[in-house]
């Protein structure tokens, strides 16, 4: 039997409605993976080391700034320096320690952002520590290299190539996983 | 139109003659609360649209009590307000806190329980069937459904005002309409009022979306022989584009608070930036609704005023099919515009740059309805009724809210602007003047169509020039706090920005009185019961629902209409 006149409009309208509520679960993935690919909202990008290598240093310099948090976490956590000055191009490491200060285990994970967000897109991680569990015994400390070196395309952004200044920022939050059914990264 | 279709029509006219006969209404009960008849169900609508913009205003009113002078006074220990025990201001913070909740259940109320009920609940519901030359809705059972969702909806949100929600146990969600995490996640919020009222918003869109589908099967399916889509008055053109946009961009909000709830209760973290989640995602998500969402509160206004600057000039309008195709184009490009709500959140230049492009384009579309309407009174035989005063009133007010919005639109200027005072002037110039205005309007053009009672003329007009007055002194002044650097949100201010508050909420005082003489005037409609005329508004007022009586019969179309090609309504 063939379809009312009503119900092939309403099917299609169902239909519009199953595509929006379908476009709205892919915006997570999607929007993930576009902060990813464009270092959008200050998500810094991730790069391997060969890229890091083949990077031809710029002249100028900008100071990077190491801003580190814990949002209650009883850790105490600190990069080796405030800041490094930082040629555009080439690869800089830096020290991170987190120790644990309580009297029981720990778990926790970093986040990072980049400010200005702008800069995100710019400024490429090849070694980090971030978005893994790390659970730290009593009185435990750990070492977190960061290796990065900034994009010398910024050179060509109007936004990025008169920004003297960026901040990385990691903040450590409580896991939500317990402690004891996550591993220890190391 | 085929032939099928016809016979169909008149299968469905035969049958309502026959009610027609004796107007077979039911029992108060079963005819008021399992109503299927259109009408009745406009009517529930603009009944519950008038409570809840009671309830609305009181809120605002309790706003500007605050804010009439620095320093707390009613949110406060010991105030009358206290003394009333609605609201838990035992402790400065939990006042605070309460101020804010009133600031968001205003918002919420006045949006999803007073303009969306008045415009698509009462008047789209009342009139869109009429003027097509339909019998009813498409689906009149789940016009019902529509109805009663609404209701349990509203239900939900009243009882999150007075639920816990803040870290301390403070009452109700005081995180403002948009919803932002953190604010409305389990860190901000973690007690049950926001839970709450994202249930509310579920119920409430899933009304509005079983009501889109209905209007949009019936304006393509139900319409008389002889209305083309081309020849169909603009209140339904207006209606079937914001059913479209409710379609499309509620399941977005629904999504989004969704995610809000898994989050907030089970454990998941897609705005939670410790998982991983970014809650700037749920700004994006909630604007791509929100955008829209102000469209789908003033495209019926558009839609009511065409019919009343046509009917009062006494000529078609002027630029029929633009101004319905400037509906389509304010409907689309409304769907592209969402992130000039977050200039701040730290764009990229060349996104701010597409964004303020796009945003201006509206005012294209925009400005082309606005100069129609002017140009259809160009020369008319203008006449100075209730209706007529609201509609002029709606278009100088609409007019300087756009203005201002088009100030806004600049990402650069909006760096200093954003979240103060002229942004809140800007968006009450185009809603609660505007849309507010527009379903006035359309409430005394069509109150004697609908209830079959004339109003008093000199009340009417009180009525507007009180208002007008008052929501003038209301919201013009706030555009200079806001230059000033005045935030919104705020329970307090300093000193400096003493005086035009003041004088904003002595607008708030005349607009209440305002208010109060309207519903006088429907008292006094009510208790005189002057016998209404079939079309009081003579030659101008040539759409369907003025062939009718008034009130029209219960089930109407004994005479099935056929639009011929010389009567082209066209407005």
């Amino acid at each position: 039997m063939a379809l009312s006149r009503n119900s092939k409009v309403v099917l299609s309208l169902v239909g519009a409605l199953v595509v929006m509520c379908a476009l709205t679960a892919a915006a997570v993935p999607a929007y993930r993976a576009f902060c990813n690919a464009t270092g959008f909202a200050g998500t810094a990008r991730k790069a391997n080391a060969t890229l890091a290598a083949i990077q031809t240093p710029g002249k100028k310099i900008v100071r990077v700034r190491f801003d580190t948090n814990t949002n209650g976490v009883p850790w105490s956590f600190k990069a080796e320096k405030p800041y490094f000055d930082t040629r555009v191009g080439k690869s800089a490491m830096v020290w991170f320690d987190v120790k644990n200060n309580a009297d029981h285990p720990v778990t926790a994970r970093a986040t990072y952002n980049v400010l200005p967000d702008t800069m995100g897109a710019y400024f490429m991680k090849t070694q980090c520590f971030c978005f893994n569990d790390v659970t730290l015994q009593p009185g435990e400390s750990q070492r977190f290299p960061v290796v990065y070196f900034l994009d010398p395309k910024l050179m060509e952004n109007s936004d990025t190539n008169t920004v003297p200044d960026v901040t990385l920022s990691y903040t450590f939050f409580e896991s939500k996983v317990p402690a004891s059914v996550s591993k220890t990264a190391s | 139109m085929s032939s099928t279709a016809i016979t169909h029509e008149r299968d469905t006219h035969a049958d309502s003659h026959a009610h027609d006969a004796h107007e077979h209404k039911p029992g108060f009960f079963a005819r008021w609360v399992f109503t299927t008849n259109h009408k009745d169900i406009g009517t529930l609508y603009l009944i519950f649209a008038i409570m809840a913009g009671l309830v609305g205003g009181a809120f605002s009113g309790l706003i500007r009590w605050e804010l009439a002078e620095p320093g707390l006074q009613v949110f406060m220990k010991g105030s009358m307000l206290d003394s009333m025990g609605l609201f838990n201001l035992s402790n400065p913070d939990h006042a605070k806190h309460a101020f804010n909740s009133v600031v968001t259940a205003h918002a919420v109320i006045m949006i999803f329980f007073m303009v969306m009920p008045a415009t698509m609940g009462g008047f789209a519901n009342w009139f869109v069937p009429i003027m097509i030359g339909s019998p009813d809705m498409a689906f009149p059972r789940l016009n019902n459904i529509s109805f009663w969702l609404l209701v349990a909806s509203w239900v939900l949100l009243c009882t999150s005002i007075f639920t816990p929600s803040g870290p301390g146990g403070e009452h109700g969600f005081a995180g403002g309409w948009t919803m932002y995490p953190p604010m409305s996640s389990h860190t901000g919020s973690p007690g049950p009022a926001m839970d709450l009222v994202i249930l509310s918003f579920h119920l409430a869109g899933a009304s509005s979306i079983l009501g889109s589908i209905n209007f949009i099967t019936t304006i393509f399916n139900m319409r008389a022989p002889g209305m083309t889509l081309h020849r169909m008055p603009l209140f339904a053109w207006a209606i079937l584009v914001t059913a479209f946009l409710l379609l499309l961009s509620l399941p977005v909000l629904a999504g989004a608070i969704t995610m809000l709830l898994t989050d907030r209760n089970f454990g998941t973290s897609f705005f939670d930036p410790t998982g991983g989640g970014d809650p700037i995602m749920f700004q994006h998500l909630f604007w791509f609704f929100g955008h829209p969402e102000v469209y789908i509160l003033i495209l019926p206004g558009f839609g009511i005023i065409s019919h009343i600057v046509s009917t009062f000039s006494r000529k078609p309008v002027f630029g029929y099919l633009a101004m319905a195709y400037a509906m389509m184009a304010i409907g689309f490009v409304g769907f592209i515009v969402w992130a000039h709500h977050m200039y701040t959140v730290g764009m990229s230049f060349d996104l701010r740059a597409y964004f303020v492009l796009a945003t201006m384009v509206i005012a294209v579309p925009t400005g082309v309805k606005v100069f129609s309407w002017i140009a259809t009174m160009w020369g008319g035989s203008l006449w100075f009724t209730v209706p007529m005063q609201w509609a002029i009133g709606f278009i100088f007010l609409f007019t300087v809210g756009g203005v201002t919005g088009v100030v806004l639109s600049n990402a650069a200027v909006d760096y200093s602007l954003q979240d103060t005072y002229y942004v809140v002037a800007h968006f009450h110039y185009v809603l609660s003047l505007g849309a507010v205005f527009s379903i006035f309007a359309g409430f005394y053009y069509w109150f004697e169509k609908m209830f079959g009672v004339k109003y008093n003329k000199w009340l009417g007009s009180a009525h507007f020039w009180i208002m007008f007055v008052g929501v003038n002194l209301i919201f013009f002044p706030q555009h200079f706090l806001g230059l000033q650097g005045m935030p919104r949100r705020y329970v307090d201010y300093p000193e400096g920005f003493a005086y035009w508050n003041k004088i904003s909420s002595i607008g708030y005082a005349i607009t209440a009185v305002g208010v109060v003489v309207f519903l006088i005037m429907c008292l006094e409609a009510a208790i005189v019961r002057r016998k209404g005329e079939a079309n009081p508004w003579g030659e101008g007022a040539t759409t369907l629902e003025w062939t009718l009586s008034s009130p029209p019969p219960y089930h109407q179309f004994s005479e099935l209409p056929v639009i011929k090609e010389d009567e082209d309504a066209h407005h």
